[in-house]
């Protein structure tokens, strides 16, 4: 019998202008909300054209209607590695001092965690605009492997184990 | 391509600083496909050397952390899985270290008998071997995640030993009975 376990990350982010703490939850993109993105005016990216990879979507637990960020990643099996294709966090969230703090860095870290689950000892790679190289190494730890960016290791353990619950 | 009018980095930079779009987006990659094919087979030269390059130690930490994080997505179900039950996962710490059994029963203070009945499931496990297990595990694989993955089996065949149930109910005496019963 084959059985699936299904990938979960739970992890808890930062409402900036309250201070309080809220429960996240990160699952993966259904055909329907594939639609709903589209509609979404909070989302400037075509994310239908990642349907053939594996999106995830991050909601707040005790608000479903949201999406708070979405990541595509791609399983690069042969390079032992998972690469974040697109990262896009929703409108409302952006900016400092302005709703959610730490989307993006819980997703990457939700990467990095299947990275590591999978056996690529946590390797993530990502392709950077060249004027954020500086701002990726520096928030999460990236270092440059030709026009690619890449973290692994006990980096990817750090990451995982900063935003992502343990039990 | 997407019929989308996406943003470019440049758009994004008229409303927010460099940190902000790093701390909200990853861009596709823009490259033609012959800067492509230069970057990718720069990348898997860097890659495998990494990957050449790894200790010992850096091996068997990320592979303890893949399982453990496993592990997590076990316990985050609510089944059982025979592949996640104590022994089965000892057997594959064990085979991860790279250790025989009686070395590792010694690490570890228990006799080798004793490990081998816990692994072929003819003897359960008591905390005192958890918390030496995370001991032993640099406290990599918590004590509690062993007493999860022990309990998860204990609970499966509470619920599937109807023999044994069947035995024990034979032993009560003056069992409660209610006539009003949930609907």
């Amino acid at each position: 019998m084959y059985i699936c376990i299904i990938s979960k990350g739970y992890m808890k982010l930062k409402h900036l202008p309250s201070d309080n703490e809220l429960d996240a939850a990160i699952s993966e993109v259904s055909k329907e909300d594939f639609n709903r993105i589209k509609r979404d005016k909070n989302f400037s990216f075509d994310w239908q054209f990642e349907e053939t990879n594996d999106v995830y979507k991050m909601q707040l637990v005790s608000e479903k209607t949201e999406i708070l960020g979405l990541m595509s990643l791609i399983d690069r099996k042969d390079e032992y590695r998972i690469h974040i294709n697109l990262l896009e966090t929703n409108e409302r969230q952006r900016g400092k001092n302005n709703g959610i703090d730490n989307i993006a860095a819980c997703l990457i870290a939700f990467a990095a965690e299947i990275a590591i689950k999978r056996g690529y000892y946590g390797f993530v790679s990502l392709t950077p605009k060249t004027k954020l190289i500086d701002h990726y190494q520096d928030k999460y730890g990236f270092r440059q492997y030709g026009r690619y960016l890449g973290i692994d290791g006990v980096t990817s353990q750090n990451l995982v184990e900063k935003h992502l619950k343990d039990e | 391509m997407s019929k989308y009018k996406e943003p470019t980095y440049e758009d994004l930079r008229k409303k927010y600083t460099d940190e902000e779009i790093a701390e909200s987006f990853v861009f596709r990659s823009t490259m033609t496909v012959d800067e492509q094919a230069v970057a990718d087979k720069e990348f898997r030269k860097h890659r495998f050397e990494l990957l050449k390059n790894m200790s010992d130690e850096q091996v068997l930490h990320g592979e303890l952390l893949r399982t453990k994080y496993l592990m997590k997505d076990y316990f985050n179900q609510n089944f059982f899985i025979d592949e996640y039950s104590f022994s089965n996962q000892l057997r594959k710490y064990i085979s991860l270290l790279n250790r025989n059994m009686a070395n590792f029963a010694s690490d570890i203070d228990i006799h080798k008998t004793k490990l081998s009945r816990i692994l072929n499931d003819r003897e359960n496990p008591n905390i005192d071997l958890m918390y030496r297990l995370e001991q032993h595990s640099g406290k990599m694989i918590p004590a509690t995640y062993w007493y999860k993955l022990h309990s998860r089996k204990l609970e499966e065949e509470i619920k599937r030993n109807d023999e044994k149930r069947m035995d024990e109910y034979k032993k009560v005496k003056n069992e409660l009975k209610f006539k009003i019963s949930a609907k």
